[in-house]
């Protein structure tokens, strides 16, 4: 109790949950890791009441779990608490702090959504970077800092993007702001005086964003962020590339991402396609089994200045290539329209999220590799899936190029029924046994998040050790996140 | 400080008798060197020789070396192709680790459009080697002569084909760094065994520490591999190089165009960069000192000066920018062209004609600057030194009023003129101009000068709040840090944890990086 009367000084008794049902829901999510009670569940309003409860948490030595998407569905259980420990539900610092057009940034809270980001941005002719149909509470924030791969790789410079600057409150109850945020003054002073925020190394020789991406708030908790937006289209043309041969289909996409044509780029096999557009679940299989197996899908957008001239010398170059490679550029596959399909990728993915419509359960294998060794990673789950009696009609398949094509996000979607205990079961067995095989094959875990994190650490005892050595640092009494990753 | 007999042995141990000297003769090389006058009072000669030069073969030797470090408690640098001050030693007892015998392009995968490079692989051979393959390197300011790597993970990474190709430090994927410990990390899939492709992961990226805006000048280790990512490269294979040496020149293919344009004052000039970046045109959309085409173009400065006095008065107007356009394909080039024309139009610019003489020979000299960067080095031909200031990595328009600032404040120094050069990285996701000048680095007085000059920058980018600046040969040090950092949100007080972690002995000479807690 004392611990709560603390907790209630800092966010006041109104924003402190400790009923039962509130601690079993943030107990779980819907990955295959154990659920954990937190003790209370805190939900700070600015970031120095953050603050404050970093600094009480590292006195008291109380771990806490940072969470920015509370209302789920959740899936990596990353945001699972540590047993007793303490839940910072960031979900009410959401403004939208500054819009900048002329530098195309945005100055964002951890519990912005999406959606609210997308209107706001509208407002100034632009609009955010989007992952693949996120849920409709998905945090913009948590989503860039944990690296979901955003649809457009020629905007994808390096891993950071679109994340460029931060403020972060370390383990140590210190706020810090990187890059050209850090100074000098305050970011009010930096903004009148013309800055943009948009440059993430330093300050001086250390980039300290790159410490806080893809942490899982171990390092830190992340109170606001400047983010890269991209100009709204003024017109767009969306396509369905197809071709009888996946290879083909990458070799395009190689000539593609070389000479950054096109906008949203990625490829999909037909079941994530069928459960992107279709209505109703019951639907799913039957659209799936109408398209073509492997479908690239590029937008070439035009924006402010000659659009159309823009849009017209890529569509001509993007089907020269495509007529080299023996692929077709399709505005619909099979009664499935390209244009239905990027509605639906400049939103949130609308009521059931998309992974859920099909069985309810999803469990997504996902990691980093080159666009070349693809087709034999997807060989290796085809096959270790039959074996496990799984269809593989029912495995979806997302092959993102990330960092303008030095690399994919490759994700298999294992859909399921959760109330079907065998069946989760099963699910589980295979997930295991594949993302053991999968780091054979050099799956590269970029993103750890459970039973990975001693898949991806085990290979690299280095790496391991001097994380834990920088962890120390910024979070000396292990109070943030623990457990998670290597630490 | 003599290094021992002892240390020496098992130094001589690892590397063999030919690839280690202590001979002055030897060692007083490698502190002669560019930007010396800006911290110290010789006009070259830099005022400590290493105690020994070794030249590792292999990371093993690296690490073996580190080891022998730490038992004997020699401290040590790093050393590629060197550039100015900040690559000498900046003490008594330091050994020096010449890494020109790791010289080799590893990889360079086509399709994934990355290199993974050793130490002293130069940019121009890499440039020469990617151009076959249809790829491009983002070469820095500094020259076609610097290391891949160590623009990479350790110094600068700034240059003309930023707004095309990147950031050099952001440009970085898989790393292979040689602890002070003598331990050896290798950051991101490299790590695994997945290869080269990204430096970050898995969970928070370690690429954090090897550098930000600036590099630990080997503060921390010594980096013995990495992978960069590789640009386009639309041009021909084995480009047709024109014009005899000292000039270097490159015939344009059709698909490339050079523009220059002029504005009427740096605002006007800014709505322009904004606009042009925005539509995601060009190799390079850069401000270079419009003079310094007279430099490139000549082997004397009395050939410069003769050139200078030649060129039509438009070239010479210091609100200009030069557009290098190089399409993929002709439908490409045309759009970028129109967008060019219409930008230049629409914001009161002019072009510059370029197709009469005498600028019309000088285009496949600019055109060779912009791909290049081979002759750089010029810049130091007037006076024997140049330095520069301000060029934060902030907006443009925080450049452009650093421009502005600069060339009122240089008018109080007996200096000459302050020359802006930069541009924006990424499509102007952030930029950099800095503002450069030549001085006489034989006089004192111009040498004192050059130091005041540099004091009254860094506290007017302060008061004005004008970001990170570039300081004083690049580097910070402990006397930098502790200016800034309390003007930085504190960021000293984390860089020296992080150096104390990394380099508990404090072994790796952090001079030009930081001192540890």
């Amino acid at each position: 109790m004392a611990q709560k009367e603390e907790l209630s000084k800092i966010v006041g008794s109104k924003n402190i949950l400790d009923d039962p049902d509130s601690l079993e829901q943030y107990s779980k999510d819907m990955s295959f890791i154990e659920p954990r009670k937190p003790s209370y569940i805190t939900k700070p309003r600015s970031s120095n009441q953050v603050q404050k409860l970093v600094k009480l948490a590292s006195e008291e030595l109380i771990p806490l779990t940072p969470v920015s998407s509370p209302g789920g569905p959740r899936f990596h259980g990353d945001t699972i608490p540590y047993p007793g420990g303490v839940v910072v539900d960031l979900s009410n610092i959401d403004r939208i702090l500054r819009v900048d057009r002329r530098n195309k940034t945005v100055h964002i809270e951890p519990g912005v959504t999406f959606e609210q980001l997308r209107s706001e941005l509208r407002k100034s002719g632009l609009k955010p970077f989007m992952p693949l149909m996120p849920r409709q509470t998905k945090s913009v924030l948590t989503s860039y800092l944990e690296r979901d791969p955003i649809l457009s790789p020629r905007h994808h410079w390096d891993t950071l993007d679109p994340i460029y600057t931060v403020e972060v409150i370390y383990g140590t109850g210190d706020a810090f702001r990187t890059g050209s945020a850090a100074g000098p003054g305050n970011t009010e002073e930096l903004i009148t005086a013309g800055a943009s925020l948009s440059a993430p190394m330093g300050p001086g020789p250390t980039d300290y964003v790159r410490l806080i991406q893809g942490a899982q708030g171990t390092m830190g908790i992340v109170t606001w962020a400047v983010c890269a937006c991209c100009l709204l289209p003024t017109i767009q043309r969306p396509y369905f590339v197809t071709s009888a041969e996946m290879e083909s289909l990458i070799e395009y996409m190689y000539a593609l991402l070389r000479r950054r044509l096109g906008d949203e780029l990625f490829l999909i096999n037909n079941f994530v396609l069928a459960n992107a557009v279709a209505d109703k679940p019951e639907d799913i299989k039957s659209i799936a089994t109408d398209l073509p197996p492997w479908i690239v899908f590029l937008n070439i957008a035009g924006y402010e200045k000659f659009p159309e001239e823009r849009v017209a010398y890529q569509e001509e170059d993007a089907t020269e290539f495509a007529k080299q490679h023996k692929c077709k550029l399709l505005h619909s596959v099979n009664g499935v329209s390209s244009s239905e399909l990027l509605k639906r990728l400049e939103e949130p993915s609308k009521d059931v999220y998309w992974k859920l419509r099909f069985k309810g359960g999803c469990e997504a294998i996902f990691f980093l590799t080159t666009l070349n060794k693809v087709p034999e990673f997807i060989d290796y789950v085809y096959k270790t899936a039959v074996s496990y009696g799984y269809a593989t009609t029912e495995l979806g398949v997302y092959v993102q190029p990330i960092v303008q094509g030095t690399s994919c996000h490759l994700e298999f979607d294992l859909m399921y029924n959760p109330e079907d205990v065998r069946e989760r079961e099963k699910v589980k067995r295979l997930y295991l046994h594949l993302s053991e095989g999968l780091a054979k094959l050099e799956a590269f875990y970029t993103r750890p998040y459970g039973a990975w994190s001693n898949i991806a650490y085990g290979r690299d005892a280095q790496t391991t050790m001097l994380l834990r050595k920088i962890k120390n640092i910024f979070d000396p009494n292990d109070i943030l996140n623990p457990g998670k990753l290597c630490f | 400080m003599a290094l021992s007999r002892d240390a020496y042995r098992a130094l001589e141990a690892i590397v063999g008798p030919e690839n280690i000297s202590e001979d002055p003769a030897i060692t007083l090389g490698y502190s002669y060197m560019n930007f010396v006058p800006l911290l110290y009072e010789s006009p070259r000669l830099a005022p400590f020789l290493p105690e020994a030069v070794v030249l590792p073969g292999s990371t093993k030797e690296v690490s073996d070396i580190m080891k022998v470090c730490g038992r004997h408690k020699v401290r040590f640098k790093a050393f590629s192709l060197g550039w100015n001050v900040a690559a000498t030693v900046g003490g008594e007892g330091v050994i020096l680790l010449d890494l020109r015998r790791m010289d080799r392009i590893i990889d360079i995968d086509e399709k994934n459009m990355y290199a993974v490079v050793e130490p002293w692989v130069r940019m121009a051979e890499l440039e020469v080697e990617a151009e076959k393959l249809g790829l491009a390197v983002q070469v820095i300011g500094a020259g076609a002569g610097c290391s891949v790597l160590a623009s990479s993970t350790s110094g600068w990474g700034y240059g003309t084909k930023g707004t095309s190709i990147g950031h050099n430090c952001r440009n970085l994927l898989g790393v292979e760094w040689v602890l002070p410990t003598g331990e050896i990390v290798r950051t991101g899939s490299v790590g695994t065994g997945a290869g080269w492709f990204t430096g970050d992961g898995p969970g928070p990226s370690l690429r954090g520490v090897i550098r930000g805006w600036s590099g630990a000048l080997s503060g921390h280790g010594v980096f013995t591999k990495c992978a960069t990512k590789l640009g386009h490269w639309p041009g021909p294979a084995y480009p047709e190089r024109t014009h005899e040496l000292p000039s270097i020149g490159m015939s344009l293919p059709q698909n490339f165009k050079l523009y220059i344009a002029n504005w009427p004052d740096w605002d006007t000039l800014a709505d322009a960069f904004y606009k042009l970046n925005e539509c995601e045109i060009g190799m390079s959309v850069w401000a270079t000192p419009p003079a310094t085409i007279a430099l490139f173009a000549s082997g004397t400065n009395n050939e410069a000066l003769q050139l200078m006095t030649s060129l039509p008065p438009e070239i010479t107007n210091p609100f200009q920018l030069q557009i290098f356009l190089a399409g993929s394909s002709m439908g490409q080039f045309k759009y970028e062209e129109r967008v060019v024309r219409d930008v230049v139009a629409e914001t009161g610019g002019q072009l510059v004609p370029l197709d009469e003489e005498p600028l019309k020979s000088l285009v496949p000299i600019y055109l060779m600057y912009f791909v290049l960067t081979p002759t750089m080095t010029r810049a130091f031909r007037i006076g024997g030194e140049f330095s520069t200031t301000f060029g934060a990595a902030e907006s443009w328009d925080i450049s452009i009023k650093s421009a502005k600032l600069g060339t009122e404040l240089i008018s109080k120094w007996p200096l000459g003129q302050v020359a802006f050069w930069g541009g924006g990285y990424q499509r102007n996701q952030f930029a950099h101009f800095e503002g450069a000048f030549m001085y006489d680095h034989t006089d004192p007085e111009q040498r004192k000068a050059t130091r005041g000059f540099s004091d009254e920058v860094l506290n007017a980018v302060i008061d004005n709040k004008l970001g990170f600046p570039i300081i004083s040969a690049g580097a910070v040090s402990e006397e930098v840090n502790k200016t800034l950092s309390s003007t930085y949100s504190n960021y000293a007080l984390w860089l020296k944890k992080i150096k104390k972690t990394i380099d508990p002995e404090n072994l790796a000479d952090g001079t030009f990086y930081v001192e540890p807690e």
